[in-house]
């Protein structure tokens, strides 16, 4: 209580100023602090898009490869060798032995389907039983610069392939694949990996 | 300063100094409020600042990643390659001479291949980044390589012996070891890749 | 009152700092949001490329597995608890052997973050020299009138015999013949060349064929040459020399003999009784001679070192008619003027006739068989001719295994294992890291083939044979030129050795 009546002495007349200045720094300063905030907002955003975009093209690309790499090379159909090229792949794997035989999984294939564009993977496909997983939702329609003009635009060897394509070369298939999605401001994001693996049955 | 004092001092120590305080700060009182501000200003700039050089190497470090990520896929795209062809071929299809190349001198890819995406290191002679290795002295594929990584030394052609004989013809066994090295966004990185093939 | 304007306008001086603090907070908080979601979203990128790391360590030890079965190792490297260590991680690799007799490998690689199991099946062949058929290392010559099938002696009918009978040549189509060089067939319009069955040059080779030969089987180059196994020559205290002239016949009892030099004489016969090891150094059969094995109660061995001479109408007989139970063994390779002449003779030369039941292994030399010979068993040799009108019958039951020939390993199928639950694959630290701490003594692959208990009946690099037993990862294998036969627990070798 004695700090409070030493400070009462003589303030008055300051107040009105000292608010208005203090008002004033203040307004500015949380300005800035909105501007750098939406800013950063802003690149977080992107960021976090880029970033999930990566993580899906990573792990997309990880599925595909680890189930060609298991898969039966003389199961692969189409398997169309470049310059041609397939938008799935219908293949099976080898399960181990039982018994003395070999035993086969089911049929599955890898499959870019449009409207709207998803990879899809699928156990006995055309069948009653058939299973579906979608494992991205984010496929471009075509891969990276291609257009749908009847030229190879990106000079790899193959004309308007899709986003995700398969060439097969002995036991050798080829995976293109290019995700892409909305960002921020209605911004684009692309991202394209292209991988071979060998199948190892 | 001394209004900062004051106001960072716990309550006792407030209690003790404020006879004293009253008569300096009395005069100055409308300066207080600005040192204030100063401070808080100074705490928010602090604030930003790092807030801003978090994104920033966040950016980088996620730029980083992504260059990691593309050198790693390389790597197994060499991998997958090699795992696709016979053993008894890898040694003289990537080795570093290309006298020995199966199919002809000259034909076979070799020891060195492109990895799209990636910065070539200052003072790269060979023009590549991607370099597959195998355990060898100068062009001999050896047993008596010292390469802990590799497992080396050890049995190649599968006498359960370890000599200094050139085993590039007779291997069993097949070390390799797939390096990438490039520059990126925060210096000098490379990333390996080791697999062993046999022959069957 | 004045107390209370008072309190409102102090309360009002922290208030700017107060807001100032809250604010940055907010920043400041925002600034860890963001690098938790980037460290975070890094973390899975780099999970992704430990997984690739992790993968490639484990199919390194696959191809150890294998590289190891392959010289007669169990296959199993490291263990859960000390895991080999390779490249940037470790690994381990359990064998399992399913009752069909494959064999499974179970490969786990662990490296920083990055973990993968894969499972392959092989099935082991640890052929016999025998199963190779009529077989030449260099380029192999089949002359005119030949004929070359296979019989199946269980069925104790000819399945060359069967072949000519119309309608019924299935039993002869798995005629064994091979190189790993070309193939030369010669046919002649009156005596036509028959080969029932495959005809496999070498990976570069192909199948030359004149007109009137017939090949019933393929004629596709094998993917992988054969590698010949050295013999493994017994060391035996040698009797000296051995000249048998008289004309009744001389028996060799069973057991184990060296002789530096054997010969029979012209018209004389020589009986070897089985079970028998026999070394020579030099073996003459002059002509007309007869040499006489008598299988009926074990096998004969006979290793020839320096030197095979068969003259013209000597006649080699096995009364069992089993050529699964005579082989001859020649390491000799040297071709050198023998008898004074000055001319040097080659170190095989057979001239024999008539019908022979064994099997002959002459990795080393060059053969060429008389005119008119019949062989059932197999052949084998440096480089092979075969006379006119020879006749050569492989006998299936000879590609039963006896340990004698090369181990291959084949693989069945490959695929991607469920990580098994073990401590240092939950922990989801970088297991090198965590092994050094632990004090782990992380091995190389090559060090870290291991097993229980075990057998082993080997040649050492001196060329004593060894037999040893004990716990397989003390095993000093380096001492080993070549392994006669390992049983581990559990097996019926580890029994009887």
């Amino acid at each position: 209580m004695k700090l409070c009546s030493n400070r009462m002495r003589g303030s008055a007349g300051f107040t009105v100023l000292e608010i208005v200045i203090a008002l004033t720094i203040l307004a500015m300063v949380a300005a800035n602090v909105l501007m750098v905030e939406r800013s950063s907002t802003k690149a977080f955003e992107a960021g976090t898009s880029m970033s999930s975009l990566d993580m899906q093209l990573e792990r997309t690309m990880d599925r595909i490869a680890l189930a060609l790499m298991a898969a039966r090379k003389d199961s692969l159909a189409p398997g169309s060798a470049a310059p041609l090229w397939d938008k799935k792949v219908t293949f099976d794997q080898s399960k181990g032995f039982e018994d003395g035989n070999e035993v086969i999984g089911d049929t599955e294939r890898i499959e870019l389907i449009s409207g709207p564009e998803q990879i899809v993977w699928k156990q006995r496909p055309d069948t009653t039983d058939e299973r579906k997983v979608v494992w991205t939702n984010w496929v471009r329609e075509y891969f990276k610069d291609e257009l749908p003009n009847g030229v190879d635009d990106d000079l790899n060897g193959l004309t308007d392939e899709a986003g995700l394509s398969f060439t097969v070369d002995g036991n050798r298939v080829t995976i293109r694949l290019t995700l892409e999605r909305e960002g921020p401001n209605h911004t684009v994001l692309k991202r394209t990996q292209e991988t071979t693996v060998t199948c190892r049955n | 300063m001394t209004r900062c004092e004051f106001l960072l001092l716990p309550p006792m120590m407030s209690k003790i100094s404020s006879g004293s305080m009253k008569r300096l700060r009395a005069p100055s009182r409308a300066g207080f409020s600005m040192i204030e501000l100063m401070v808080v200003l100074a705490i928010l700039t602090m604030g930003v600042s790092m807030f801003s050089s978090t994104l920033v190497s966040t950016a980088r470090q996620s730029q980083a990643k992504r260059e990691i990520a593309i050198a790693a896929e390389g790597a197994r795209r060499a991998m997958e390659l090699m795992r696709s062809q016979s053993c008894e071929i890898l040694f003289a299809t990537y080795n570093e001479s290309s006298a020995d190349d199966p199919g002809g001198a000259g034909t076979a890819p070799g020891k060195h291949f492109v990895v799209t995406g990636l910065t070539l290191r200052d003072g790269d002679k060979d023009g590549f980044v991607g370099e597959i290795l195998f355990p060898t002295v100068e062009t001999a594929l050896r047993e008596d390589v010292v390469d802990t990584v590799l497992g080396m030394p050890r049995d190649l052609d599968g006498d359960n012996q370890v000599d200094n004989a050139n085993h590039a013809a007779n291997y069993v066994l097949l070390p390799v070891h797939v390096r990438i090295q490039w520059k990126g966004v925060s210096g000098d990185v490379s990333f390996d890749l080791y697999n062993q093939f046999v022959k069957q | 009152m004045e107390c209370r304007v008072a309190r409102t306008r102090s309360a009002r001086r922290g208030s700017v700092l107060l807001i100032a603090l809250m604010v940055t907070v907010g920043v400041a908080m925002l600034g860890a949001c963001l690098l938790q979601f980037s460290a975070s979203a890094s973390r899975a990128q780099l999970q992704s490329v430990d997984q690739k790391r992790a993968f490639y360590v484990a199919e390194a030890g696959l191809s150890e597995s294998i590289f190891g079965m392959m010289v007669g190792k169990s296959g199993n490297i490291g263990s859960a608890e000390s895991p080999a260590r390779f490249g940037d991680g470790v690994l381990w690799v359990e064998a399992l052997k399913t009752e069909d007799g494959r064999i499974v490998l179970e490969s786990n690689g662990l490296c920083g973050g990055g973990r993968a199991s894969q499972s392959i099946v092989v099935q082991q062949h640890a052929n016999s020299i025998a199963s190779l058929g009529i077989f030449s290392d260099g380029d192999l010559v089949v002359r005119a009138g030949s004929v070359i099938d296979s019989y199946d002696p269980d069925a104790q009918l000819l399945a060359g015999l069967v072949g000519l009978l119309p309608g019924a040549g299935a039993m002869s189509s798995s005629g064994k013949i091979g190189s790993n060089g070309n193939i030369t067939v010669q046919g002649a319009k009156r005596s036509v060349t028959r080969i029932d069955g495959d005809v496999t040059p070498g990976v570069n080779g192909t199948v030359i064929s004149s007109a009137n030969v017939t090949i019933s089987g393929s004629t596709v180059p094998r993917s992988a040459p054969v590698v010949l196994p050295p013999i493994d020559v017994p060391s035996l205290v040698s009797q000296g020399t051995l000249v048998h002239m008289a004309s009744q016949a001389l028996t060799i009892a069973t057991g184990q003999h060296r002789y530096d030099s054997l010969t029979v004489g012209a018209h004389s016969r020589l009986v070897v009784v089985g079970p028998q090891t026999m070394v020579v150094g030099s073996m003459v059969l002059e002509r007309g001679a007869r040499l006489l094995l008598d299988t009926s109660n074990g096998k004969v061995d006979i290793h020839a070192t320096d030197y095979v001479s068969f003259g013209a109408g000597s006649v080699i007989d096995n009364q069992q008619h089993d050529p699964a139970k005579a082989h001859l063994y020649i390491s000799a390779s040297r071709t050198i003027d023998r008898n004074g002449d000055g001319v040097p003779e080659a170190p095989v030369t057979m001239l024999c006739t008539g019908a022979m039941y064994a099997t002959v292994y002459a990795p080393a030399a060059s053969l060429t068989l008389s005119n008119g010979l019949e062989v059932f068993g197999a052949v084998t040799a440096a480089s092979l001719v075969l006379g006119e009108n020879s006749k050569l019958h492989f006998d299936e039951a000879l590609l039963v295994d006896d340990g004698t020939g090369p181990d291959d390993v084949k693989l069945l199928s490959w695929k991607v294992l469920e990580l098994p639950e073990v401590p240092l694959i939950n922990m989801r630290v970088d297991p090198v890291v965590l092994l050094r701490l632990q004090g782990a003594a992380l091995l190389s692959p090559c060090d870290s083939h291991q097993d229980v208990e075990f057998k082993i009946k080997y040649i050492s690099v001196k060329g004593e044979r060894v037999v040893w037993a004990g716990v397989e990862a003390k095993f000093d294998w380096s001492q080993v030129r070549s392994v006669v036969a390992i049983g581990r627990l559990g097996d019926a070798l580890f029994g009887i050795l």
